[in-house]
Formats: C-alpha cells, structure tokens, sequence
C-alpha cells in the first residue's frame, strides 16, 4: 500500500506526537492517588458527562418506581443532551430516594451477607433524628474544612505539616523470611504481618478464590476432597453490588474475605444556570457510583460448613490491609464528592458499617491535620479500622485523615501510609511522598506522626522500619517547563528535566534523620529490599547496579557497593544467609530493551562487594505474575524451591552454588488460564500444591510426579 | 511497534503510562487531529483502566485493550453531541500547532492528518502501530472489508495530495 518512504515519514512526524509532560505528571497523580477527583483536568470533566447522560435515563425509569415504593420526591431531569451542571445525588439503593430528606435510609446502605447465612446485625438503619441531634454539631469544623477544599481543587503546593507528634519509638524487629514449619505461607514481607492473597493454607486445608466461589479443599498427603464452597453473593438486597471478593485471610477458625462493593447513585440536573458551558460543578465526579470496601468474617471451625458471622464494612476503594495476630487493619481512600449539606454529615463525614448498621466516624477521629489546605489537602480521606476477627468479630477503632493512602508499609506495631502529590515551584514541577505513622495495638490505631520525604515510592518493598528507624527509597523526577506564544497558540515543552533516586532515614516522628540523594541519574528504583543495618535496591536504565547502603548509623547512610549487570531484578528476596535472590529481566546493556525472565542469585554477604552468583535467562519467556507480585513469588530456602507462574505455567526451580538455577518442573495451568495469572504454589509437608482459578493439583516434592488434582 | 511492548514489567500505573501513554495519545491525535482532544482521551482510557485493574490476562491482552479503549474514546469523543455543540473556536484547525516546526518537512504527515478521520485511524493502526487488517478490525469494531476500503481510499488520496512530491509507483 504506502510506499516505504511514505511509511518512514508518516512514522517520523507521529513520533514528533507525544503527550505534554504536564499531562502525563496529571494522568500519574491520577492513577496513583487511584481517585483522586481534583486532579482529573476539567476538560475531562466535561468529557464525563455523556455518563450522567445515561444515568439521568436510568433515573427517569427508576424514580417513578422508588416514588411508589417510599413516596420519595422525585428529582427534575434535564432533558437530553448530558446536562450542563449535575448537582445533587439521588441514591438509588436506599428506599428512600429524595435529595431533601434528612438521613434516608440510603445513608445506611446495608453490607452485604450472602444470602442463605443470616447476619447477625441488625437491618435497622441510622435513624435521622438520633444522628442529627447527636452528631449535627460536631462535625461543623470539619463541614468548614471540607467545603474550603471542594472549593478549591488540586491544592499543589505542599508543606511538611508535623501533625501530631509522640516520642514512642517505634519497636518490633522488622525481619523477613516467612515461617516454614511443615507448609508454605502467603510471601510477606514482615514476619508476624499477614498479608491478604487469593490463595491460603493452614496446613491441612487450602482455600482458593475464584471468581465469585471460595473452595475450602483438604489437602492430605496430595490427596485431595472439597469440603465445601461458598458463592459470593454478587448482589445484596439494598441493591450494593459486589465487584467481586479479591483476597482472604485465614487465622484459626476465622475465614475473612475482602470485597469491594457499590452502589449506583444518579444525579439529578439542575437547570442551567450559566452561560459558560464549560463550568461545571465539582459535583460530578463520580459519575454513577459510592464504592464500600468489606471484610466478610466466617467461622469455618467446621470447614464443610463455613457461616457467616459478621460483615464489617467503610466508605471507599481498597487501599490495602494487613493482619497482626488476628487482627485486621483495613484502609481505603474515600473521595467526598457532590454537594455538602452542614446538616447532613454523611455528605462529608466518613462512615463505617458493620452489618448493616451504618456510623460516622466522630470527629475526634478524624485528622485534618496542622493547616488542610496548605498540606496539599484535597477533598477526601483515608479511612483505618481495626478490626478483631476473633469470636464474631468486632470493631475495634477507626480513624480518618485528610488524604490518601497509595502504599502502605506494616511492622507489628506501626503502619505506614505513603501518596503522592505534585509541587509546582513556579515553571518546576516535582513531588512528594507524604508519610502517615500509626500505632498499632490490638486493633486501636492512633496517629502518631506526619512527615514528607521528597519523589515517589515504588511498592511496599521501599519502605522498612528497623531498630526505631523508618526507611524509604524514593525516586524523583523534576521537570522545568517553558511556556511561549500566544493565547491561541500556546506552545509549552519541557526544557530541563531530572530524575534521580534517594534514600532517607526517619525518627518515629518522621523527620529526616540522614539521606543518600542523587543516586543513579536517569534511572528509577525497579526493586528494594532492606535486610536489617543494609539497603538493597535496583535502578535502571540500561544496565541494572544493584546498590548495598548501611544504614547502621541512620544519621549517615552511606553506599557500600553498586553491581552493574545488565537486565534488572523486580522483586528481591532474601534466600538464605548470605544470600539475595533476584527476579526480573534480562536487557540489551546498549539500548536498555528488556528482554526475558532472568533469576539472579546475588551473593551478600559482603555487602561491599555484592557478586551475582548465577544466573538463569528463561528463553522464551517474559511475563511472570511475580515481576509485580511478590505474592505470586514462592522462595523458601529451607525445602530448596523457588517458584512461580510464567507464561501459562508455573515453574519450580531449586538453586545450589554448585549448579546454580536447575528447573525442577513447568506445570501447565490448563487451557483458561493460558497465562498463569491468579495462580499460586504452596507445599505442605513433601506434597506441593499449583492452585489456579480451576482447580488444585499437588504433586511429590521429590521429582514432581502428579498425585491428584480437583477441579473448582 | 512501540519498543516497551515486550517489557511486560508491572502493573504499576506509572509503568503503564510509561508504556502505553504515547501509544493511546497518538491514536487519539491520529482520529482527532488535535492535542487537546488527545490529552483528554488519554485521560479517559486511562481513567477507564482504573475501573478494570486486575483483569488483563496477558501483556498481549493489555496492549490490546488499551489500543482498543483509545480507538473507542477516540470515536466516541468526535461524535458525542456535546462535542459538537461546543467545539472551542481555538482549537479547530489547530493540527499543525503541535508540531510547527515539521510543518514543511513532512508532507505525507501532513497529508495523512487531512485525510477523515476513520481512514486516519486505519493508516495510523497500520502502518505505525504495524497492526493487520483483521486485528485493525478487531480493535476498531469495523469490518475488515470497511478497513481495506478505509486504506484503499487513504492510499488513493495520499497519491494525489503527494503527486509531484513522491513518485508512486
């Protein structure tokens, strides 16, 4: 068709093409604040509302409906093409629909029990009158903060607010390497912090989720019987919709799983009010829904017959969670979006539900911290609870603050909450990691600290607490930008930009204690792993130096060693004394261009003069789970595995200094899962066991022969 | 083809947008022919992904619905009522804004953006994105027969606006 010199040149102009840098920096504190509304462009804004075009639809078949049902008023439409400015929510769930009504029931959305297993929470929702008079009045600073920072957007200038401040010193040893008596656990980083996975083992039982169905499987000597499976209910009768359960913890007789769930809301128009088509409220975003984040609790002490106990539940998306001896420690990050009412704290104030009985969270439990809206503060929260799985379960506390959560890094007594925001300084543009410090203890959680360290956090992996030291590697990228021409044809492009990596070491009160900055320009943290006094982390661009820093002195970090080799390792995990193991990716050293899967064994036991050992590129291969998920990662030094799915298969290799990487088995994960996505290997005993979304099968540890296998 | 199409690194966002950014604006360039216009779409394909993490099978699968999602927000954007309605002044016939300094060097550029806007999409998945007619067709939601046409059609007027330039075979 084209000719090839028609072909080259077309190419060259469209590689001229290529988003701002303004831009991209948006779409980025967009996808890593996961909802922050502010920083969504208000020409995408406008993009949104075909969708309450489409809602007010649904609203116009539903209202006569709900109107039947509770009398609700219903709200004017604005007729067809996708209302200018959209105001209020109606809510679709409740019973009762009106915007005016003070405390609908819809403000108590009911969680979502499955549908043979009775709760035991009560199906009486808030009633009006108790929280108006009990609650009207306290949350009034809160309503002035709030309706300051919906007025005011992206807030991009950022100070380091110290918040509250406490002398405690954060303890508990920060050691990793998961406990292997007799069965493999969920790889966490934190021994004694349990971290929440598709796929559990107590020893003798495996439970599996798969889409909308848990499996509880015993396992004996391969040998393998379902005891029972549980649906997930898709579906409650408030209308919540579950999007479904994505993890599950197991701690003795207690299975939780943890669900995300929404609500359908509409807007209701309001007649157009402006001249100027491009004003539009900030009350639109999100177009159609309120998002729940659950934790369902079930007793599984007779594992053919599970029964839901209890259902706890809190405002927004999932963040994160962890588990420390049987408590649960959920976070998510909850956007206040729409119009506010001064009388209607559940417009502004977070809520938590358990079963079906919805409570604000009281004021004294939310932050705004020193000075909102000079911290970077944006309309939304982050939501802690503390949640007691024992017996039926049981709201500890909760906490709220002003913000989000992105990473989260957990120590038995102290947990972390990184995000991100951007700093303009006049034509620069840059950002910051800001940090939550909060104490632990049995499901009570208290805020402790405040702080800021500058550039953005890779994963979990970055972060570390040890010997009362918080440390964190970032990666920062700064940005000058030159804007010229005229009002009709701006032009702007980025004249001076930087990007480099740091390590800082905090006190218990997050002041920058000492920091390595400045570290391997161009390139970013692919992977970090802090093994007790030392730091290893990973940058690249093109060939990947594997740094080694002593933080034995926190107030004077320094860089032991730097090994360059070419590809980059994505997850590091110590293997056994001495011993760091790699995966990541092989890559061309002159052109960076990442190549297949590559194991490295890394020798440490001189951290001065780090040496890879061995290496194993796998020809062919170069997607693996586990490059982004250390949980799809199975490295236990002691039975000698090291495993993981890739490409539709999962694969089991041993290690020995003598002969290096040896691949013990590739296991076929079965048509449907032609990629090896959600699968999971654990062994018990000397059985191992590949779990994927259809099925179990276990197979002899020596020489990997099939024993049996079950289908979900 | 984009060169990170093989990394397969993470589904860290930042490693997406890494990787599937340039891909998604260019598309979206391609079919609007203004940068406004494709930093929005971006925005929203990625907006969209937001709503559906978790759920590629595949780095294959994941290219692929990006370039897909770009396409549609592409075609919806240009046609949406409101779009139509209030089309800011400045930002009709803006193409050559964004890449001025081209303006003369690269005639067949030039000549491919004044094409329509589906055939530009088709020379743009075809001989940038080096997509086959059939995958073309899959990620466009068009006959494979409309595809060849749209590319039989661009073909014919590129020769005529580049008579003279080019010698056509």
């Amino acid at each position: 068709m084209l000719n090839e010199d028609w072909k080259k040149e077309y190419k060259t102009g469209m590689d001229r093409v290529s988003p701002s840098r303004e831009s991209i920096d948006n779409l980025l504190n967009v996808m890593t604040s996961k909802a922050s509304a502010r920083n969504i462009s208000p020409r995408t804004l406008r993009r949104l509302m075909p969708f309450a075009a489409c809602f007010l639809l649904v609203a116009a078949l539903a209202i006569p409906l709900s109107k039947q049902i509770s009398g609700g008023r219903s709200v004017p439409l604005a007729s067809g093409t996708g209302g200018q400015v959209a105001a209020p929510y109606v809510d679709l769930s409740g019973a009762a629909p009106a915007s005016e009504d003070k405390f609908s029931a819809a403000t108590a959305p009911a969680s979502t029990p499955s549908s043979e297993i009775s709760s035991p929470a009560t199906r009486t929702s808030l009633s009006p009158s108790e929280t108006a008079s009990s609650d009207k009045g306290d949350y009034s600073e809160l309503y002035n903060v709030m309706s300051k920072l919906q007025s005011k957007g992206t807030v991009r200038a950022y100070t380091s607010a110290g918040a509250e401040s406490a002398n405690k010193a954060p303890s508990a040893p920060a050691s990793d390497s998961a406990a292997s008596q007799g069965y493999s656990d969920t790889n966490i980083q934190v021994a004694g912090v349990q971290e929440s996975d598709i796929v559990k083992t107590d020893g003798k039982y495996i439970y599996s989720l798969a889409g909308e169905k848990l499996s509880i499987v015993k396992a004996e000597n391969g040998a393998l019987a379902m005891a029972s499976q549980i649906p997930i209910s898709v579906k409650d009768s408030s209308g919540r919709q579950s999007s479904g359960a994505f993890e599950m913890y197991v701690s003795g007789d207690r299975l939780i799983v943890l669900r995300n769930s929404y609500e359908y809301h509409i807007m209701a128009a309001e007649p157009e009010s402006s001249n100027d088509s491009r004003v539009i409220a900030p009350s639109i975003w999100p177009p159609r829904s309120k998002s729940f984040v659950s934790a369902d609790i079930y007793d599984i002490s007779d594992r053919t017959s599970p029964k839901l106990l209890n259902s706890f539940s809190q405002d927004g998306s999932f963040v994160s969670s962890r588990m420390i001896d049987g408590v649960l420690y959920l976070l998510s990050n909850k956007g206040v979006y729409g119009e506010i009412v001064r009388e209607r704290p559940d417009t502004f104030v977070p809520q938590v539900y358990c079963g079906a009985e919805a409570s604000l969270i009281s004021q004294k439990d939310i932050s705004v911290g020193i000075d909102p809206e000079k911290s970077g503060g944006s309309a939304q929260y982050l939501i802690v609870a503390g949640i007691d799985t024992s017996g039926n379960g049981k709201l500890v506390s909760n906490k709220a603050v002003l913000g989000y959560g992105s990473q989260i890094y957990s120590s038995r007594t102290n947990l972390y909450v990184t995000s991100y925001s951007g700093i303009t300084e006049g034509s620069t543009y840059t950002g910051a990691t800001k940090l939550h410090r909060f104490s632990l203890n049995s499901g009570n959680i208290s805020l402790e600290a405040e702080g800021t360290v500058p550039g953005s956090v890779l994963n979990q992996f970055s972060m570390d607490e040890h010997a009362g030291c918080f440390r964190i590697v970032t990666t920062v990228y700064s940005y000058t930008v030159s804007v010229g021409g005229t009002d009709k044809s701006a032009w702007s492009s980025v004249s001076q930009s930087r990007q480099y990596n740091s390590l800082y070491t905090l006190d218990s009160n997050l002041k920058i204690k000492g920091k390595i900055e400045d570290l391997a320009p161009g390139e970013r943290v692919y992977s970090a792993r802090f093994i007790g006094d030392t730091a290893y982390f990973v940058t690249f661009r093109q060939v990947d130096p594997l740094f080694a820093a002593d933080l034995s002195d926190p107030a004077n970090p320094r860089i032991l060693s730097a090994l360059k080799i070419p590809g980059f390792s994505q997850y590091l995990h110590p293997y056994s004394d001495g011993l760091l193991f790699g995966l990541g990716h092989d890559a061309d050293a002159d052109s960076g261009k990442a190549g297949y899967l590559k194991l490295s064994m890394f020798d440490i036991s001189d951290p001065k003069n780090v040496k890879e050992l061995s290496k194993l590129v796998i020809d062919g291969t170069y997607y693996s789970e586990a490059s982004y998920n250390h949980k799809a990662v199975l490295a236990d030094a002691a039975k000698n595995i090291i495993a993981f799915p890739a490409d539709g298969k999962y694969l089991i290799y041993s290690y020995s200094r003598e002969q290096g990487f040896k691949r013990e088995a590739s296991i076929s994960a079965g048509s449907s899962m032609k990629y090896g996505y959600n699968m999971r290997g654990l062994y018990i005993g000397d059985v191992f066991y590949v779990v994927s979304a259809e099925g179990i099968s276990s197979y002899a540890v020596k020489g990997y022969s099939q024993i049996s296998k079950i289908s979900f | 083809m984009n060169e990170n199409t093989k990394t397969h690194e993470s589904a860290d966002p930042r490693i997406l947008i890494e990787k599937y950014s340039s891909a998604v604006y260019r598309i979206a360039y391609s079919y609007t022919g203004n940068k406004h216009d494709a930093e929005d779409i971006m925005q929203e394909v990625f907006l969209r992904y937001l709503g559906k993490l978790r759920s590629f099978s595949s780095p294959e699968h994941e290219k692929a619905w990006f370039l897909r999602v770009a396409v549609n927000c592409s075609k919806s954007f240009h046609n949406s009522a409101w779009r139509r309605k209030i089309i800011p002044i400045e930002d009709c016939g803006e193409l050559a804004d964004s890449n001025e300094q081209n303006d003369c060097e690269l005639p067949v550029f030039e000549a491919v953006m004044s094409l329509p806007p589906k055939q530009r999409l088709c020379v743009h998945l075809y001989y940038y994105e080096d997509l086959s007619i059939k995958q073309i067709s899959e990620t466009s939601g068009m006959p494979e027969s409309t595809v060849k046409s749209h590319l039989f059609r661009a073909r014919a007027a590129l020769e005529q606006k580049l008579r003279g330039d080019y010698h056509v075979k």
